[in-house]
């Protein structure tokens, strides 16, 4: 099966550190058009309508992990903002720090003025004057790629300029982020931007409501933003076509592990990892036999007829929730002892640390994994391990906890409890 | 440049405080104590707010950093593509364990993935990225930085 290229049509084509080269392509055409149509506050107004009824028709949802209907979370920060008359704040999430993760990566560095150009428009359409674009702090291309762009545009006048009755320039900032998975849960990233250590917050309040300095603020994954441009090009009934049932439109698959050829590719959702791993991937690497796939991080582990279920953001049977996309091929010769080690320590090193459960669970995970892969298990390791997931997911402030306990679900769902007592100490 | 330089490059809002760290741990390779206390009355903060900051990053530094700094990824794609192998290879040639306390000279950590799976298994060598590292390798790689 071939790929269905819409956020990465230029990716590849075109130099990411040109502008011109984006706009021989037709890049930017969509903001122009749109700043034509909003010389007058009506026309502002009238615009606005027809993309946030756009944008909610289409079906987009977020593509940050969670799926949360993208025209809606605008909605409903731009009426508190109105209502407050508080500023709103949109921030691009491009932490991306889940291990086998690099769709947004990929964006970055291949097109970042398609993110840029989304951007913009969305700042017009909520009125925000301050965009904040959050990259991973490891990144260093990405950072100076997505510097360069902003400046490029600035150069281009396609921001700051006074083309509207909207007069305030629009702000975008790029922010090198602190360096943590953490800091890509939102009201974690929201707490770092604010100048503190960047924890997360119990949820309510949502930032739509109350985000950045208590304000009203936007909180979107990269690709999210990207899926604006090609949106207003198709329309929203096309777009619509794109996908299955209610999740529409395509998505990044990140694919790594054991596969002939891994990297980023577009799929419509729905699509089945079948179709991606035997298809674009080429299939298993030579010699090597599948193990299992794994999914977002933290999904189950999937064989057999399991590759034929739909990548989607729906719930229901014979759906694989697809969360940021990340494929991890697993082949039989990789000691799942490992695999579970390299978990355990990304978890336990990664908490944030301010809630006991998850501090304390993740370290007493990792010492289980070790103990798992040393084959120095001790007599109550199955029953603790147990507990914790249990507590993990109960009492967690945040999804991360949540997340820590899944891999030591899912081994044990799909192995059964022998998995541990073949991996006791011989006496 | 002096640290005093590059805080008055920043307006003292609290937006600006995670870039000015970045831009001080870029430029003298940490944040030292001084700095921190330094930092803590621009902003008018607490220097153990500043700390907390700094403790929970992974980029930004409170200590000098060892002459040879060696990270090896063991996140999950490396970890399939062999990185344990290597990470022995590593322990073996400097003859230290990862993870364990760092001296002046080394410092070994292994960290789980840096977003380069594609490139796997990564080890990163004072900033230096490698990529594709074989264990038979290991040896021809460290010895530049010795
Ligand atoms: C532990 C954790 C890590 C997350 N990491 C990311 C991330 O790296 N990138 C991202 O866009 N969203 C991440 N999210 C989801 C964000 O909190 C947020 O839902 C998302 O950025 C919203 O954007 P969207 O609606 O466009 O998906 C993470 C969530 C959690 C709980
Ligand atoms: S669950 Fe973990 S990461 Fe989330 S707030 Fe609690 S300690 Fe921090
Ligand atoms: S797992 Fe090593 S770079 Fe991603």
């Amino acid at each position: 099966m071939q790929e269905t290229k819409i956020i990465t049509k230029l990716c590849g084509k075109i130099d990411p550190f040109s502008i011109e080269s984006y706009i021989s392509r037709g890049g930017y055409q969509q903001l122009l058009a749109y700043l034509k149509n909003i010389k007058t506050k009506k026309g502002r107004l009238q615009a606005h309508k027809k993309i946030m009824k756009l944008v909610e028709e289409s079906g987009l949802c977020g593509r940050g992990g969670a799926g949360f209907p993208t025209g809606e979370k605008w909605r409903i920060a731009y009426q508190k903002a109105q209502k407050s008359r508080q500023p709103l704040y949109l921030i691009v999430n491009g932490d991306e720090s889940q291990p086998g993760a690099f769709k947004d990566s990929f964006l970055m560095k291949k097109n970042p003025h398609l993110i840029i150009e989304g951007i913009i428009i969305l700042a017009y359409v909520l009125e925000c004057k301050k965009v904040f674009v959050y990259i991973n702090g490891t990144f260093k291309e990405e950072l100076e790629i997505m510097r360069q762009a902003v400046t490029a545009a600035f150069e281009h006048k396609f921001l700051g300029g006074k083309t509207t009755d909207f007069k305030e320039r629009i702000k975008i900032k790029i922010i090198q982020g602190a360096g943590g998975y953490i800091y890509g849960e939102e009201t974690a990233l929201i707490d770092s931007l604010e100048g503190n250590r960047g924890e997360p917050k119990i949820k309510p309040p949502f930032p739509p409501q109350s985000g950045y300095n208590n304000s009203p603020t936007v909180v979107n994954n990269i690709e999210t933003i990207a899926n604006l441009v090609p949106l207003l090009e198709m329309g929203a009934k096309k777009y619509r076509q794109l996908g299955k049932g209610n999740a529409t439109g395509t998505k990044l698959f990140s694919v790594s592990g054991a596969v002939k050829n891994p990297g980023v590719f577009e799929f419509p959702l729905g699509t089945s990892l079948r179709a991606i791993i035997y298809g674009i991937c080429g299939g298993m690497e030579k010699g090597k036999k599948l193990a299992f796939v794994q999914v977002g991080g933290t999904g189950d582990f999937l064989v057999g007829k399991q590759l034929d279920y739909c990548l989607t953001y729906e719930k229901g049977k014979q759906k694989i929730p697809v969360g940021l996309g990340n494929i991890l091929v697993v082949d039989k010769n990789v000691a799942v002892e490992d695999l579970m080690f390299s978990w355990s320590q990304f978890y336990a090193r990664e908490s944030c640390g301010q809630c006991t459960p998850c501090r304390e669970g993740t370290y007493q995970l990792l010492k289980i994994a070790e103990r798992l892969k040393e084959k120095k298990l001790m007599e109550k390791d199955y029953e603790n391990m147990q507990d914790i997931v249990e507590v993990l997911e109960k009492t967690s402030l945040c999804p991360f906890g949540n997340f820590a306990a899944q891999p030591w679900k899912k081994v044990i769902k799909f192995y059964g409890a022998d998995f541990f007592d073949a991996r006791k100490r011989k006496k | 440049m002096t640290i005093q330089k590059i805080l008055l490059s920043f307006e003292p809002e609290k937006e600006n405080i995670l870039p000015l760290l970045q831009k001080v741990n870029v430029h003298f390779g940490y944040i030292s104590k001084d700095d921190v206390y330094r930092i803590a009355e621009y902003f008018d903060m607490a220097p153990a707010k500043i700390y907390g900051i700094i403790t929970a990053s992974e980029i930004l530094k409170s200590e000098k950093p060892s002459q040879l700094e060696v990270a090896v990824c063991t996140g999950p794609h490396c970890v399939i593509k062999g990185s344990g192998e290597v990470l022995k290879e590593i322990e073996k040639y400097l003859s230290v364990k990862a993870d364990r306390q760092a001296d002046e000279r080394i410092n070994l950590k292994t960290i789980s993935c840096t977003g380069h799976c594609l490139a796997g298994p990564i080890v990163i060598i004072n900033n230096n990225v490698h990529e594709n590292v074989k264990p038979a390798e290991v040896d021809d790689i460290l010895k530049d930085y010795l």
